[in-house]
């Protein structure tokens, strides 16, 4: 890390970034099936919004798509243990940022969210995790460009506007 | 693999501080109680594997298609009369980094 809070990382995608202390994230159990690598960039290009970028820092080709579910599902509900909020050091949802993995398949539109092992972040900390959630009715495949179930789509209330 | 033959109400203790104790048994099912450490995450195998398979599948993606996708769902936002409630997840702003 350099004194301005900035840091250069290398990445196949961006080639040479720098990257924002503040944006880096660190997975102390790293993604589930990635054990080993535990810092990531999040990095939020406007073109692109609402997708962003995972980018490693230890793995310069390894990168991931993130959303926020909430963006999509605002009936997405998350009920945590509070052991499980423990391990990024946060007592309340409510202070936490959540993110769920894309996967784009050949068929970009049948693009999908994993709602079954979202993100956890403390953003004052940028401690991270991968949770897996205990909740049947989420899965790893929801599609972000199909009608939204209605278990999903946010209580009517809410939807009327404040 | 070790196999052993327990009891409703028996254990078995993995380690030091891992104790699984069968809590009933009906039929095909079988209840377990786990009490272990909080640092351990214990996760039904087949979920677990779930995610770890999706999260590969979501590693190194082909991404060039990544504005027009986010201009199709501009639109589909533009179309629905949006009054949800907006998420607080905008904690990574606009922070942001063109790729070079």
């Amino acid at each position: 890390m350099s004194e301005s809070g900035t840091m250069k990382i290398r990445t196949l995608r961006f080639g040479e970034l720098e990257v924002a202390e503040s944006d880096i994230i660190l997975m102390d159990e790293g993604l589930l099936g990635f054990p080993g690598l535990h810092k990531y960039a999040i990095i939020a290009d406007p073109d692109q919004a609402p997708f962003i970028w995972l980018q490693s820092i230890e793995e310069p080709d390894l990168a991931f798509v993130v959303v926020d579910p909430f963006l999509f599902f605002p009936g997405y509900q998350l009920s945590l243990k509070p052991q499980e909020l423990q391990t990024v050091n946060l007592e309340s949802i409510e202070q936490a940022v959540i993110l769920t993995i894309v996967v784009i398949p050949l068929n970009p539109m049948d693009i999908t969210t994993n709602l079954r092992g979202p993100l956890i972040i403390n953003p004052a900390n940028n401690k991270a995790r991968q949770l897996v959630l205990l909740d049947e009715r989420y899965h790893t495949k929801h599609f972000l460009l199909r009608d939204i179930p209605p278990e999903l789509a946010g209580k009517p209330e809410e939807a009327v506007g404040e | 693999m070790l196999v052993l033959s327990r009891k409703r109400d028996e254990s078995i203790i993995v380690g030091d501080n891992v104790v699984i104790t069968i809590i009933d048994i009906k039929g095909e099912h079988v209840k377990l109680g786990v009490d272990a450490p909080k640092y351990i995450s214990i996760h039904r195998k087949e979920v677990y594997e779930a995610i770890q398979a999706e999260n590969l599948a979501a590693s190194r993606p082909e991404a060039q298609n990544l504005e027009s996708l986010a201009k199709v769902l501009a639109a589909k936002t533009a179309q629905s009369d949006d009054t949800r409630p907006k998420p607080r997840a905008a904690a990574f702003p606009a922070r942001s980094k063109q790729p070079q």
